[in-house]
């Protein structure tokens, strides 16, 4: 008899053990560190930003006379456009996809589902160092000749050709989506695989937790519509280095800047279903193990992914709605989207029925999570005017299209990203984070959050464009500055407020010893909280037997039968009358 | 699909350790697939906002010869399955030389696909000019990045097979690079169409 998944012996060497190691738990903390620096990175753009709409053309203090020297300090427009290319692509491919994914999915699919590591461990490590290969691309690009990339997030030409963007920069930010990209590919294979076939005994499908599920499927996804996204920029690397005319049309060539926005959007529209899948799991798992009472309707809730992830793959279309669409397909992409509120609103009623009446336990991950909700209600229902398209053709292009995604994508996914790292970080370094820290940090970045991106729905909703260098030159928007200035008062709390954490964090990591209770300080059933913290190399002595779904909470029968109120996942327990349907 | 033990036959984990990298093939090309539908989308509306196809005034590329090429890659292709079908036999020989013939098919195919580039180009038609031109260049030297990485697959798997390192119960590798070689044919199909009959 052999066994499936042998017992490797855990590395010695301090390279193989956390460098270049095989493990996929070290991998998850090489992709949080990688993930938390260019967090900051990206953060500090925005505050850039931020500067420049409060106070157009002065000076930035500190920083201002090291980064714009010819300018004497102050934000110049070619270095705005900079800025805000930047900070998006950074935070969305540098620092909300490694947290996420990178991290959450190395560290929680195996310890989840009970498999040893991931199914290719050497694959796994050869996704990091292609992520740090693209990361380094980034860093690149900051600083060659005729400057970074500054074309937007969203690189549509003729903008990112050598027309509008001649520099190296915006080739190698290029480059660097197209090698993050196949980092993410190679992660993605990972894990489907491993779901699909590591899964401990026991561990159906329908035992999983949800942080895997969102996490499976946003790896479907990602395996279908990066490389969409990878043909749209080999087609704009084409553009730039080999005078193909693809996407430039007028006089120089007679190619489709549109076509590259299907493209883009073909991938877009499942990326950010992608950055939320995870989120939503985690939180889903989150907000049932402190409210101490199973997730409600958990086969809804799954389903509803299931749902919404097919449906992001039809809608892409509403980003384009102003770019001369025949009217028949821009109805049937506003049917489709507005049709995923449906399975989203499922699954928002099961969060909420989930926490009715529950024995809710006010921890720090549990705080992160009801903001989650929070600020998710407000990014999703703000959506809706967005896909719809007459109130879409006042809003396209808004400020307003800025504070829902970013209520969305920032807010949410910032949210989750902490509150499992709150959650799992006893997991993972083997020591309790400080939790009146960790309140004071949810606090704060929740009253931030909350007062930037409010300020930025209403400033779109007013009419101030996005991109505007200096909004005040429209007299219509004048009297905003105002608001603006309070808004970006709000960010720079919430920048500061995450200093609370950098302490927190890194007080924990490199201080000495280990705490008590700390196997399973949540009192939770999954299966990464029935082996010691950390865990042991190989995660499991024995592959361990599942019996129970993931959400046993508050069972009367457990309750007298064991004394506690819950059941881990591995033990065994027979109920008077089978319930978990 | 779980079984309540920890440990299985050797036969049992070989099978469940084969399927998953044979799953995570289905993956890897599925996911190339995607890549290339891409580039087949972009071809299609490039196509309808030209006003003429093939564009007035550029060389038009030839049909003959890109024709015979495709069937040295489908050839090529059904060799590797005859290779298979006698390494299940447990024909050794027979499966090198099945190998050694789809490889040098593969060579083949991308020795006449750079010869078409330097003919085409020295003929007058370039990168940049057209899109015609263009695409042409571009879908082709993309996909024979991916023949050359096949062929470098075929060429070990070869050797391999020499060396005897395949048996009729394990012969992982032969599967997989099996998998990804026609999946470099199968894509090269609507690539032809496109580029040479459209």
């Amino acid at each position: 008899m052999s066994e499936l998944q042998p017992i490797h012996a855990a590395p010695t060497s301090f390279i193989k053990k956390h460098i270049f190691s095989t493990d996929h738990k070290v991998i998850a903390k090489q992709f949080l560190w990688a993930g938390l620096l260019f967090l900051a990175l990206g953060g500090f753009l925005a505050m850039l930003i931020r500067w420049q709409w409060a106070f157009p053309g002065e000076a930035v203090p500190f920083v201002g006379q090291g980064m714009f020297p010819s300018s004497d300090g102050s934000i110049t427009p070619s270095g705005y456009t900079k800025l805000f290319t930047n900070h998006g692509l950074i935070m969305i491919f540098f620092a909300i996809t490694p947290l996420l994914i990178g991290f959450f999915g190395n560290l929680l699919i195996p310890l989840q589902i009970g498999a040893r590591d991931m199914a290719f461990p050497r694959l796994n490590m050869a996704s990091f160092w292609v992520f740090v290969l693209s990361q380094l691309l980034v860093l690149a690009s900051l600083v060659v000749p005729l400057g970074a990339a500054a074309a937007g997030w969203t690189t549509y030409p003729p903008l990112s050709t050598n027309i509008a963007t001649p520099g190296l920069g915006q080739t190698l930010m290029v480059m660097a989506l197209f090698v993050v990209g196949i980092s993410t590919i190679m992660g993605a294979i990972n894990y489907i695989v491993t779901i699909i076939g590591f899964r401990a005994p026991g561990m159906g499908y329908f035992k999983m937790p949800l942080s895997i599920w969102g996490l499976w499927l946003a790896s479907i996804l990602n395996l279908l519509f990066v490389p969409v996204l990878g043909s749209a920029g080999l087609l704009l690397l084409f553009d730039r280095l080999f005078d193909t005319q693809f996407f430039i049309a007028g006089a120089s060539g007679n190619g489709d800047p549109i076509l590259f926005q299907h493209l883009f959007w073909l991938f877009g529209h499942p990326e950010v279903y992608i950055l939320i899948l995870p989120a939503w799991g985690v939180i889903a798992d989150f907000l049932s193990f402190f409210s101490r009472k199973p997730s409600y309707f958990y086969k809804g809730s799954v389903w509803a992914l299931v749902t919404i992830s097919i449906l992001s793959a039809l809608v892409y279309g509403h980003h384009m709605f102003v770019a001369g669409m025949s009217p028949m397909l821009g109805k049937s992409f506003m049917l489709l989207t507005l049709a995923i509120s449906i399975p989203a609103e499922l699954l928002f009623l099961n969060w909420l029925h989930t926490i009715w009446k529950g024995s809710i336990r006010l921890t720090v991950p549990m705080l992160f999570s009801l903001g989650f909700v929070f600020v998710f209600a407000l990014g999703g229902l703000t959506g809706i005017h967005l896909g719809t398209i007459s109130t879409d053709l006042y809003l396209h292009d808004t400020m307003f299209v800025v504070g829902h995604f970013h209520f969305t994508l920032a807010a949410a996914t910032f949210l989750a990203v902490f509150a499992g790292i709150y959650f799992w970080f006893p997991k993972m370094f083997g020591r309790h984070m400080n939790q009146r820290l960790g309140k004071i940090h949810f606090w704060t970045s929740f009253i931030g959050i909350n007062g930037v991106f409010t300020g930025q729905l209403i400033v779109g909703y007013a009419g101030q464009h996005r991109r505007l260098y200096d909004p005040y030159e429209y007299t219509f928007i004048k009297h905003l500055q105002p608001l603006n200035e309070w808004t970006t008062y709000f960010a720079f709390f919430l920048g500061v407020s995450s200093l609370v954490f950098v302490v927190n964090f890194f007080w924990n990591v490199f201080r000495r010893g280990h705490d008590e209770n700390i196997d399973n300080p949540w009192e939770v059933g999954t299966l990464e909280w029935t082996v010691p913290s950390p865990p042991h190399h190989h995660n499991f002595d024995t592959i361990p037997t599942v019996f129970h779904g993931p959400h046993e909470y508050s069972n009367p029968e457990v309750k007298k039968a064991l004394g506690k109120d819950w059941l881990a996942q591995t033990e065994k327990f027979s109920f008077s009358k089978q319930d978990d349907s | 699909m779980t079984s309540l033990t920890n440990t299985v036959s050797p036969v049992q984990a070989m099978m469940i350790r084969s399927s998953s990298a044979m799953i995570g093939m289905v993956a890897f090309i599925a996911s190339w697939a995607m890549l290339f539908g891409g580039l087949f989308f972009a071809f299609g509306l490039l196509r309808l906002g030209s006003e003429a196809w093939p564009p007035v005034n550029v060389i038009n590329l030839p049909i003959a010869l890109p024709a015979i090429n495709t069937g040295i890659l489908l050839s090529s292709s059904v060799l590797l399955m005859v290779a298979m079908h006698y390494l299940r036999k447990g024909n050794e020989r027979a499966t090198v030389h099945a190998l050694l013939i789809a490889t040098i098919l593969g060579i083949m195919f991308v020795v006449t696909q750079a010869w078409l580039w330097n003919e085409m180009s020295g003929l007058g038609l370039n990168l940049s000019d057209s899109h015609y031109g263009g695409l042409f260049y571009m879908f082709t030297v993309i996909h024979v990045i991916h023949v050359v990485v096949g062929i470098g697959g075929l060429l070990a798997l070869t050797i391999n097979a020499y060396r005897g390192r395949y048996t009729q119960e394990s012969h992982l590798p032969v599967r997989l690079w099996s998998m990804y070689w026609h999946f470099v044919g199968v894509v090269w199909i609507p690539m032809f169409v496109l580029l040479f009959l459209s």
